[in-house]
């Protein structure tokens, strides 16, 4: 995942940011499916968005949010190698229960 | 009736729809990154009876006078804004109509392209907006590899602004209509209804976009990137 945080990072957030941002994350499951579950559902955050900003104005202002979301979440589950089951569960959790922007 | 007439009707209609957004404060970010002081919401075509049948005449008009008669067999709309302008120029030609998802579904018979077979059919790719084309690609892959042959693509407006589009089409195979730019929006007459300051903040970005993209946080150069 260090990857994709790296990639991430160099992105502006525009939508095909998040588009490829979910196809780079589904396909890291089959290199990393330790990691399969925290992919899928980061990529589904990322879809979402894609989703819901698809041939909509989108403003600087939204797409820097979304991406600073994206990153910080992204980042929490890098660091969460060390982390115990129940911090992975609610990581997963929140996650699960949050939307960009 | 010629290209420009066409682009300049277009503009109008652009225009009577409301689809032309100025936001000098807070940028847009287009799909391709580039930061923007305009958004145009074509779709906003869609709505309205009378200007819906407008702009498919005059898609049908471009079209007949673009290509000779039998150029194509099917008209495929892109997801999704496309679909709509793709069905009523399909159907103002009699000519089948498919439609190409973004991306296959992944499951199930993970097709990209709904609506029929395209194998071996000479397909007219139609689309609301081109920016940098790079959607213009994806969805051409897509109905190439179902067996279409595709070598054309129509859009009802072009930005025609961010350097590089053009080329990447033209690298692909691929020749862009657009029915109108942003040329023929600012010679509209419409376009004297703008506000002055937003007129201005327009001339500036089309002056330089890149630049006026770069100053604004948007994208700043040409390098491959999302």
């Amino acid at each position: 995942m260090n990857e994709l945080l790296n990639w991430l990072l160099q992105q502006k957030g525009s939508l095909r940011t998040y588009v490829e941002f979910q196809d780079r994350a589904l396909a890291l499951r089959a290199a990393e499916p330790e990691h399969a579950a925290l992919l899928r559902l980061l990529a589904d955050l990322a879809g979402r968005f894609a989703d819901a900003y698809d041939g909509q104005p989108l403003s600087a202002e939204v797409a820097a949010r979304a991406l600073d979301q994206l990153i910080e979440l992204l980042e929490k589950a890098v660091c969460q190698g060390a982390a115990g089951p129940s911090d992975h569960l609610a990581l997963l959790n929140r996650i699960g229960t949050s939307e960009l922007a | 009736m010629s290209a420009n007439e066409i682009g300049r009707e277009v503009a109008q209609l652009l225009f009577r729809a409301g689809a032309i957004h100025v936001s000098r404060q807070q940028p847009f970010i287009l799909a391709a990154g580039w930061a923007s002081p305009v958004y145009v919401d074509v779709r906003l075509l869609l709505g309205d009876p009378e200007l819906r049948q407008a702009v498919s005449e005059l898609a049908a008009r471009y079209a007949g006078a673009a290509f000779p008669v039998g150029s194509f067999d099917a008209i495929a709309g892109a997801e999704t804004a496309g679909i709509p302008f793709a069905a009523w120029l399909a159907d103002g030609l009699a000519l089948k109509l498919r439609y190409v998802r973004k991306r296959p579904l992944g499951i199930g018979r993970n097709a990209q392209v709904e609506g029929g077979p395209v194998e071996g059919l000479r397909v007219l790719l139609m689309d609301d907006l081109t920016t940098d084309g790079g959607s213009k690609l994806n969805f051409a892959r897509g109905l190439r590899a179902a067996g279409a042959e595709v070598e054309h693509v129509m859009t009802i407006f072009y930005h025609d602004v961010f350097p590089g589009a053009g080329a990447r089409l033209q690298d692909a195979g691929l020749t862009l209509h657009a029915l109108a730019t942003w040329g023929d929006v600012l010679r509209a007459e419409a376009s004297q209804n703008l506000a002055p300051e937003d007129r201005a903040e327009i001339e500036r970005f089309l002056a330089d976009p890149v630049a006026w993209s770069t100053r604004h946080g948007g994208r700043a150069s040409l390098a491959p990137r999302t």
